[in-house]
């Protein structure tokens, strides 16, 4: 099996023309051709390192602030799906808990290992590293589940004296999170895993 | 099902065969000239990867789809998706508003991913098939065409109406517990919009893009 670079051939990776490899230019569409994306791996690593960063504040700072006749209550992901389950919604607080901290948990660790595994050339075969990879691509946006549900109850007690619902910084870090591991599995090339390992 | 058609390239391509790149994997196939993309889709046998979707659809049907779905989700985006009833107080809940008081309360960042990946990101794909199709039935090649063209195939993985829909259940069920919620017209417009963006997603063709742009 062939690769296209190891013939002096490279597809453009907008129009999916295959051409010479010289062309910095598409024949057919006259869009840049990137033969591989820049720094793949670099880039990768940096928005995973950043996201791994933001996971702390994301966990542990107020995601929502219920205001209600009391005191302000502060309410963490993790707090919020034990306040579900006290509420008898266990399926609920089980996709809140895999969406918001399952997910982005298993994006950040499954492209780790890929990137890991590529360096330091671990035995993992080309077909698990790209299911892994096509699995945590999958999964991405579903994290963005909580900030959904976030903007709907904040809309939904606009206008309400008794309860009022306001965002926290950990929602900030938490979208930080999810949009980081989204661009590192994009900034991924996964041309990089046959070039570095053929099976 | 349809079955794979590529097969892996030799060192010598033989006459009346197109070369084609996995763009996954890399791998150089070849695929007989008479190979009907519209009713095969082309898997690559070293990775799996969806080479080719099938599927042929038009310019003018693509471009009627992609205007329904956007009419759906511009009357789903002003419209409430619930109404409410909590303590003496009625409630409306609308998606631009959930995203314009995230904005207020001064989550410019979370508000600004709200409303990219829930409107502006499926507003500009659905507006970029319509222009795309339009220009293409008509023959018309603007310099900025092959840049749209781009865009529309990168704006589709922003779109995150089935995220949304999912996200509106759990709300749903999270304030049924609270009181009476009756459900709003803007909800049944924004899950036929998913219906509908998402079978453009799936049957929309790259390769009937990019050919037809070239013939001219």
């Amino acid at each position: 099996m062939q690769s296209a670079r190891s013939q002096g051939l490279a597809q453009c990776q907008h129009c999916h023309w295959v051409q010479a490899i010289s062309k910095t230019n598409c024949e057919r569409c006259h869009l840049t051709i990137e033969v591989r994306i820049k720094h793949s791996e670099q880039r990768c690593w940096a928005f995973l390192l950043t996201a791994f960063v933001f996971m702390f504040p994301a966990n542990l700072l107020p995601i929502t602030i219920l205001s209600s006749i009391g005191a302000p209550q502060p309410e963490t992901i993790i707090s919020g799906v034990f306040s579900l389950i006290d509420s008898d919604m266990e399926i609920i607080a089980v996709i809140v808990f895999v969406a918001s901290i399952v997910v982005p948990a298993i994006k950040i660790i499954g492209l780790a290992l890929i990137l890991i595994s590529l360096q330091l050339r671990l035995h993992l075969n080309n077909s698990q590293r790209i299911f892994i990879y096509r699995f945590v691509d999958v999964i991405g946006k579903w994290s963005m589940i909580d900030l959904f549900v976030l903007s709907i109850m904040v809309a939904v007690f606009q206008y309400n004296d008794l309860v009022g619902v306001v965002a926290g910084f950990g929602a900030t870090a938490f979208t930080a999170v999810v949009l980081l591991t989204i661009a590192a599995a994009k900034s991924f090339d996964t041309r990089l895993i046959w070039d570095k390992c053929l099976d | 099902m349809s079955m794979p058609q590529a097969t892996v390239s030799q060192s010598v391509v033989p006459s009346r065969a197109i070369q084609l790149v996995c763009p996954c994997c890399d791998l150089l196939m070849q695929v007989g000239s008479n190979h009907d993309h519209s009713k095969h889709e082309l898997i690559c046998p070293r990775c799996k990867h969806q080479v080719q979707a099938a599927g042929n659809m038009g310019f003018t049907k693509q471009a009627c789809i992609a205007f329904s779905a956007l009419l759906m989700l511009i009357y789903a985006n002003t419209n409430p998706l619930l109404t409410f009833d909590f303590a003496g107080a009625y409630n409306t809940a609308s998606i631009l508003r959930g995203t314009l008081l995230l904005l207020e309360q001064g989550f410019y960042f979370v508000g600004g991913s709200v409303i990219l990946t829930s409107f502006v990101a499926p507003f500009c794909f659905l507006t970029l098939i319509i222009i795309n199709s339009l220009c293409l039935l008509t023959k018309r090649r603007p310099f900025w065409l092959a840049t749209s063209i781009h865009f529309q195939q990168h704006l589709a993985l922003w779109s995150m109406l089935e995220v949304y829909l999912l996200g509106f259940i759990i709300s749903l069920v999270k304030l049924l517990d609270l009181a009476q919620v009756n459900v709003g017209v803007g909800i049944w417009c924004f899950a036929a919009s998913f219906l509908l963006s998402s079978y453009l997603v799936h049957k929309i063709s790259g390769e009937l893009y990019w050919s037809t742009y070239a013939k001219r």
